[in-house]
């Protein structure tokens, strides 16, 4: 709990990741693929992933993810946030300077290499928000994450989230859209729960516009 | 192999260096600026669009052509400024206000340059008068809005409002990834894309 560096060995992508995530099916050409390996590498070079986590009650939480009563009704969270074992509210960040060389990239015309880039920072976002959920892990438990704007938690759900973490402490701003910055940012909750809580099948009204679909590997 | 399809062919292979040096030969033998965007540059991207329709290729080896396009296409620029710049038409694109994801914008602006459209981008947090500002004194033909939260999707409407209110007929296209084609027919959108490929496809055959 609290704020936790992040290592960034672990977050790093492959270069076969980093072109997969570009949508490459296949074997990638050879500059694409050289393209992908300067990405990680400066990637590597850019990235300091930091992590801020704190425990809260249930009760707490549920007032939390009620938010501003924008969620969607029905709402197959309600049941996995119902009286779980262990819930953290979440943030992770790469850094701004990550964010800041893409822009650089795109603005100078090296298309390639700041799409690739972009690419490879999406992974390791996304990684290392599974790093803090596996870090919360129970025994005996499934320990999974959410985050506001999927599964009917409407985005709004980041102002009371960002209220009660402040992950401000670790250089995470969230505009008035609700938008993190640095944008390589994830947030959200960490629940361990029974296995079954988890189970979350699409087919709500929310789903039909969701480009995201994990709940179906849950 | 005529010095025109060799500029093409090394522009699909994302040549970079050797995309601008066959342009200054083309223009020393006689090609005219113009000739060279159009049957050399363009050309090319337009193979490359085509294979990218069909995943005979993916998004790195299309950002890599349009990386050797660009590089061509300043070698060519002070000519065009001289001969005129032949344009498929003009867009205007940004991402909208509160909305700072710009990767999907940028892909889309690369790959309409690449179509040969001019493109002027306004970045990011675009508010819908500027939008609106900006179409009116380019005299563009489409404007392009992105955004990616379900949070700034209204600020789309917002646009559309903006646009109408200053009796602007610009074509308005719209993508992001909470965005579809019914919420596009509902703000009075004319075309919605799901990607950067059909955004170019589709303006392309509305430009016609």
């Amino acid at each position: 709990m609290g704020v936790k560096a992040v290592p960034i060995a672990l977050l790093l992508p492959t270069k076969d990741q980093v072109l997969s995530f570009q949508g490459v099916v296949g074997r990638a050409t050879p500059k694409a693929a050289a393209v992908a390996q300067k990405a990680v590498e400066r990637l590597g070079s850019l990235a300091a992933p930091v992590s801020v986590v704190e425990e809260v009650s249930a009760e707490e939480f549920s007032a939390i993810f009620q938010g501003e009563g924008l969620n969607e009704k029905p709402n197959p969270l309600e049941a996995v946030f119902f009286e779980p074992e262990r819930v953290s509210l979440f943030a992770v960040t790469l850094g701004e300077p990550v964010c800041a060389e893409i822009g650089r990239l795109f603005g100078a015309g090296d298309y390639p290499l700041a799409s690739a880039l972009d690419a490879a920072a999406s992974f390791a976002a996304d990684r290392a928000a599974a790093w803090v959920e596996g870090q919360a892990e129970m025994p005996g438990l499934k320990t999974l994450r959410y985050s506001p704007g999927y599964c009917g938690w409407h985005l709004s759900g980041q102002k009371s989230l960002f209220k009660r973490l402040k992950p401000e402490s670790i250089g995470i701003r969230l505009n008035d859209s609700c938008l993190m910055s640095p944008i390589k940012s994830v947030s959200g909750v960490v629940v361990s729960a029974e296995a079954s809580k988890h189970s979350v099948k699409p087919g709500y009204a929310f789903c039909k516009s969701c480009r995201n679909k994990t709940c179906v590997a849950r | 192999m005529d010095i025109l399809d060799e500029v093409s062919r090394r522009l699909q292979e994302g040549d970079e260096e050797q995309v601008p040096a066959l342009v200054r030969k083309a223009l020393s033998q006689g090609k005219t600026a113009p000739e060279v965007l159009d049957k050399g540059l363009i050309a090319g991207m337009n193979v490359i669009g085509a294979k990218f329709k069909e995943r005979e290729l993916f998004l790195p080896d299309v950002l890599l052509a349009a990386k050797a396009m660009h590089a061509g296409i300043e070698v060519l620029k002070p000519h065009l400024a001289k001969e005129g710049l032949p344009s498929a038409g003009k867009v205007v694109i940004g991402t909208v206000q509160g909305d700072l994801h710009d990767i999907g914008k940028n892909l889309v602006s690369i790959m309409l340059k690449g179509a040969g459209f001019e493109v002027v981008d306004l970045g990011k947090d675009v508010p819908p008068e500027r939008f609106a500002e900006a179409v009116e004194k380019e005299k563009a033909g489409f404007v392009g809005m992105s955004a990616l939260l379900t949070t700034t999707m209204p600020v789309m409407a917002k646009v559309v409002e903006a646009l109408k209110a200053r009796g602007l007929k610009a074509l308005i296209m719209v993508g992001g990834a909470p965005v579809s084609e019914e919420y596009a027919k509902e703000i009075g959108a004319d075309l919605y894309a799901f990607d950067a490929a059909s955004a170019v496809e589709r303006a392309k055959a509305l430009a016609r």
